[in-house]
């Protein structure tokens, strides 16, 4: 019996985590569309936990590329994390693409701009962070932005630019 | 991924032996000698389905189709594509049996696929996860299951396990010996030492009390249910997304 009680009350832990998530919003924002471009130009947003920039990233793609505008744009991205994949960094890539897919002729080689956010996800929390690119780059940048954890907005209200606590370094979301 | 998908479609046209069978590994089966012409156009019109359910994210059904359509032309191209989309579907053990498979199969692949197979066969094989048993005893009659599927002893030791990254749960039996479970999380590549600790089973009883089980039974049954009731009713809301263009992880 006592085994059977415990298994139970270990349980419950379980079932009530397995609903949360985390949410990064990334706030993007996007360069205007070259005067010189031929055609359309779409940003094509990836994001991934665990990768690798050395390699392309294949798996479903959730929107299609945002058409660039005669004037430089802004955008939110939300991005949902899992259990499991809170403590992991996330990595961002933003490819200029001729297609809205990027799988036009000459995608293969579309210019890309990299990001990697450090630790953007806790538990049962909203995050926000701010990237800017300034412009379409004639080649891909193969050294990524970097945001670091501190400067992950999120848990605390104000004009701070640091979420992290002076006292020991930790989140203010942690 | 998907450019190369549809660049191998135009490779869908010529024929190869079939493939070698191998040992603990995932083989996918060719047609077995020189396939024939309507069985070559069926395999044509599966990749053309198998793309386009790769594009619109759809793997299990990609994965099916790509498999049936190596089965029946043997076409590196196919095969190819079955192994990328393993990868997409995050079983890495099979993806490399898969890409493995090709470049010993077909050593004359050209264009970006022979660029591309042999390093993401690397990349998938460095995202296998090993689970390390240490003090197995070596015993003809132990029974290995990981995640309910049997797997082989190999008689090394220390013993160890593939798997793809996530939760898996390992089984392992010996007569007289109360089973040995382990639940756990592995991430990519990682290498997880495990001690098996086997206890002795109580010499048998005189015989089963029916009604103390029955008992037992419905009350943690009960107890159980309520549980899970009370979780969920406590379970936190999930965040909604501010914006429309969403990324799920």
């Amino acid at each position: 019996m006592s085994r059977n009680l415990l298994a139970c009350l270990l349980a419950l832990p379980a079932v009530t985590a397995c609903g949360t998530n985390a949410i990064l919003e990334l706030e993007l924002a996007l360069p205007a569309a070259p005067a010189e471009a031929s055609g359309p130009i779409y940003a094509f947003v990836q994001a991934r936990t665990n990768a690798s920039f050395d390699v392309p990233w294949s798996g479903a793609v959730p929107f299609d590329g945002i058409p660039l505008e005669p004037a430089p744009s802004q955008h939110l991205v939300s991005i949902v994390a899992e259990p499991g994949q809170y403590d992991d960094d996330l990595f961002v890539r933003v490819s200029f693409c001729a297609s809205p897919r990027c799988d036009g002729f000459g995608d293969d080689f579309a210019p890309e701009r990299r990001l990697r956010i450090e630790h953007p996800f806790y538990e049962t929390e909203r995050t926000r962070a701010s990237w800017v690119i300034a412009e379409v780059p004639s080649e891909t940048v193969e050294t990524p932005d970097v945001i670091d954890r501190c400067s992950v907005e999120g848990c605390r209200e104000g004009t701070t630019r640091n979420f992290c606590r002076l006292s020991d370094g930790s989140h203010f979301c942690e | 991924m998907l450019r190369l998908m549809c660049i191998a479609t135009i490779v869908l046209a010529a024929t190869v032996p079939a493939p070698v069978a191998a040992q603990e590994r995932t083989v996918f089966p060719g047609p077995g000698g020189e396939p024939a012409r309507e069985d070559l156009l069926r395999a044509r019109e599966l990749f053309r389905r198998g793309t386009e359910d790769a594009a619109a994210g759809r793997w299990a059904d990609a994965l099916a189709a790509f498999e049936e359509a190596y089965r029946l032309s043997g076409v590196a191209a196919a095969l190819f594509n079955a192994a990328t989309t393993l990868r997409s579907l995050g079983r890495y053990r099979d993806a490399r049996d898969a890409f493995d498979q090709l470049l010993r199969e077909h050593p004359d692949l050209d264009g970006e696929m022979a660029q591309t197979a042999p390093a993401l066969r690397d990349e998938v094989a460095r995202r296998v996860a090993i689970l390390e048993l240490r003090e197995v005893p070596i015993e003809p009659a132990l029974e290995l299951r990981l995640d309910g599927a049997p797997r082989q002893d190999t008689g090394e030791r220390p013993l160890e396990l593939e798997a793809d990254p996530g939760e898996h749960t390992l089984r392992l039996e010996l007569p007289s010996y109360e089973p040995f479970l382990w639940e756990g999380r592995l991430r990519d590549g990682e290498r997880r030492e495990v001690t098996v600790v086997l206890r002795a089973l109580p010499p048998p009883s005189t015989g089963p009390n029916v009604g103390k089980i029955l008992l037992w039974t419905v009350v943690g049954v009960l107890v159980a249910g309520a549980a899970v009731t009370l979780g969920l009713l406590l379970r936190p809301e999930r965040l909604q997304p501010e914006s429309e263009l969403v990324i799920d992880l």
